[in-house]
């Protein structure tokens, strides 16, 4: 390989790492077990209660009270 | 002009302006935007001083950079300001301004050095059941759902994001974590306020992310930010015999439209009752601080609520009125009308002279609030608050005139909706004496107590009706950029016009819109330092997934099979390679 083909290669490389460990999981989830079982991978398993202090239980409101 | 970083700019200094002693400016608002204006127009516009107009309503300079010894009242701050090393056009400026002790010593100077002195660093962010550390303290609880929501959020473009809020891009498991309630209260964002906002402040500073349960990275004041920035700013400008105009008011600027140009024609005030007109040329330069958080405050003591009646300000009507003259102009309305009740609305100064909650005070911080050093770096966050309360204590004394035995403590409650633990009351309903009883119920005060030592201190609340305009849901086009396209000499400055991806309810944003604003009018020929670029580095991106993730390396992450898979044979390639290398620097591997 030409060296600046290296260097744009090795570029592309660094940047794609740096996202892939977030987005890959993503992606792989969708392809994988996700589709088929809940429990697969992580999924939303927290509720807001009456018991969560005021400000998690404002995030539910549209900003005019709770 | 154009952005640059590195020192070759930064230590450059532009040649003089064509015409520069032609020009007049005239700047709608002495806060740190408009007094920011008036040094670069000077330093690097040679722009002559008597020739720049400072127009303020008040009585006095600053705007939301107060702090002040109240004769009737007592010592008031509206709120304290963190700071950071990269607040790349607020040091370029202090870099010039002396301190008012010693001509030879610049601000950024005496900043520089105390910081050195005296770092941040707090060891307790966040108590809840009356003083108690909250045992998750120090890590900031992401599930990788929330995660996901982080990094979907920063790729989205802003345009996607117009108009969207903070709640309708996250879900519960990022509002249960530790770093929604770090972040949302160390930044003052509600729920509902601007995810366009949100964004750029995860790219702006994701170089703190690493800090975020400690501080660290925080810088503070000597004083009150009035004290140590303005009046030094001042003394600055007085020197170069700018003309400071108080109690007037702008209350219009006409504006004519040619094609493709527009022109400030005439300035219309009101200064002591007496209506004034100015005729404008295009040698007379117009800076208009649009908007202000802290307009139409109104102040309590401790016996009473700061009142909640006041009326729309002056930086409104006059915003309202440019807009009206032309679409380039903004859209006002969307961030002071409607602004949602549950939301931040008062902070209280409290001025203690007892010894008694000295103590409390040392049981969460760890440190003694009378050394003379930082206390809490930022806020102590009350997460169990119906108010979500939070504690700020500056290095005391935190006024020049502060005697020895006062301690002032500043606390700020982010939701005005609802009754508090202690005072069934909500906040805004509450005089001074009942929100300090509420901060000494929170920090464990036995209830015995409470009265007495509340009684005794002094306790001063303020409303501040917009304090969360910056914040509000906004669009492409709802601020004005700094110079409008066409525009030949009005600009517009401070956190209500719109530059690129720098953040809003930050000092650094007033002083760079004025920077820009004076290089365009004045064509100044050196670079802007560009907003810190640390979200374009891949060592601060990587460090940013290991803090995100609590401080774990790519192995230790919960991956299912086959991204174990994946990630060992990612590893396996980059073995004896750069790549490993920052990784490794990153602690991913
Ligand atoms: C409580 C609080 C906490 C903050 N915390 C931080 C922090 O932690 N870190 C940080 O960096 N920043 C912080 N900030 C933000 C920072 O202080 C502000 O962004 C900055 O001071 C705004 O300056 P400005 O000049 O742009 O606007 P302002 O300070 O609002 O000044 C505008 C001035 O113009 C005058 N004016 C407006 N219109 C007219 C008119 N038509 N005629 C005459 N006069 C007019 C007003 O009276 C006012 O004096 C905080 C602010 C507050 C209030």
């Amino acid at each position: 390989m030409k060296k600046h083909t290296l260097f744009a290669a090795s570029l592309i490389f660094v940047a794609g790492a740096a996202v892939g460990h977030l987005y890959g999981n993503k992606i792989l989830r969708n392809r994988h077990c996700c589709k088929k079982s809940n429990n697969c991978c992580t999924v939303n398993s927290s509720k807001i209660t009456a018991a969560d202090p005021v400000y998690i239980r404002e995030t539910e409101t549209n900003g005019h009270g709770l | 002009m154009y952005y640059s970083n590195g020192n070759y700019e930064a230590f450059a200094r532009p040649q003089k302006p064509a015409n520069a002693e032609d020009k007049s400016a005239y700047i709608v608002g002495s806060g740190l935007a408009g007094l920011a204006a008036a040094v670069f127009l000077i330093r690097d516009g040679q722009v002559p001083g008597n020739q720049i107009h400072i127009f303020e309503e008040l009585a006095l300079p600053g705007g939301s950079m107060d702090g002040i010894l109240n004769e009737q009242r007592s010592y008031i701050i509206r709120g304290g300001r963190e700071m950071e090393p990269h607040f790349e056009t607020l040091w370029d400026l202090f870099r010039s301004i002396p301190t008012l002790d010693d001509p030879e010593v610049s601000v950024l100077d005496e900043f520089y050095w105390l910081n050195k002195n005296d770092p941040s660093y707090s060891t307790t962010r966040a108590i809840e059941n009356r003083g108690k550390q909250i045992t998750t303290d120090g890590q900031l609880t992401l599930s990788r759902k929330a995660i996901e929501e982080i990094a979907k959020l920063v790729l989205a473009s802003e345009e996607q994001l117009g108009d969207v809020k903070i709640n309708e891009v996250f879900g519960t498991e990022f509002f249960k974590s530790n770093f929604w309630l770090y972040w949302s209260t160390m930044f003052a964002f509600e729920p509902w306020a601007s995810a366009v906002e949100m964004r750029r402040y995860l790219l702006r500073f994701v170089h703190h992310v690493g800090t975020l349960q400690n501080m660290s990275a925080l810088k503070f004041t000597k004083f009150n930010q009035y004290e140590s920035l303005i009046k030094p700013l001042i003394k600055f400008l007085e020197n170069k015999n700018v003309d400071f105009q108080y109690n007037t008011t702008v209350d219009n600027i006409i504006v004519e439209h040619s094609t493709e140009k527009k022109i400030a024609t005439e300035l219309d005030l009101t200064s002591s009752e007496e209506k004034k007109k100015i005729s404008l040329t295009a040698d007379d330069l117009i800076f208009v601080t649009n908007g202000s958080i802290t307009e139409s405050t109104t102040y309590g003591d401790n016996t009473h609520p700061a009142p909640k009646e006041h009326e729309i300000g002056p930086s409104w009507n006059l915003w309202e009125k440019l807009a009206s003259q032309d679409s380039d102009f903004g859209h006002p309305a969307k961030f002071y009308k409607n602004i949602p009740t549950a939301s931040w609305v008062i902070s209280t100064t409290c001025t203690f002279t007892d010894e008694r909650v000295i103590p409390y005070i040392k049981k969460i911080t760890g440190k003694d609030p009378r050394s003379g050093s930082i206390v809490t770096s930022g806020p102590v966050s009350i997460k169990d608050s119906n108010w979500l309360l939070g504690i700020s204590i500056s290095r005391q004394p935190h006024f020049q005139q502060q005697r020895s035995n006062e301690l002032i403590v500043w606390l700020y409650g982010l939701f005005s909706d609802q009754p508090g633990n202690y005072i069934q009351k909500k906040i805004t309903e509450c005089s001074g004496k009942e929100i300090c009883e509420e901060f000494l119920y929170h920090i464990g005060v036995p209830e015995n107590q409470i009265a007495n030592i509340a009684q005794a201190a002094n306790s001063i609340p303020v409303n501040m009706p917009y304090i969360t305009s910056y914040f509000m849901p906004r669009t492409t086009g709802d601020r004005p950029l700094v110079v409008p396209a066409g525009s030949q000499n009005l600009a517009f400055i401070g956190n209500f016009a719109e530059t690129p991806r720098d953040t809003v309810f930050t000092t650094e944003y007033s002083v760079r819109t004025a920077m820009e604003a004076v290089y365009q009018l004045l064509d100044v020929d050196r670079g802007v330092p560009e907003v810190f670029a640390s979200s374009f580095d891949l060592r601060t991106i990587l460090n940013s997934i290991y803090y995100l993730n609590d401080q774990k390396s790519l192995p230790e992450l919960p991956l299912n099979k086959l991204e174990k898979v994946g990630l060992d044979a990612f590893l396996k390639k980059i073995q004896g390679t750069y790549l490993e290398e920052i990784f490794k620097a990153a602690n991913l591997i």
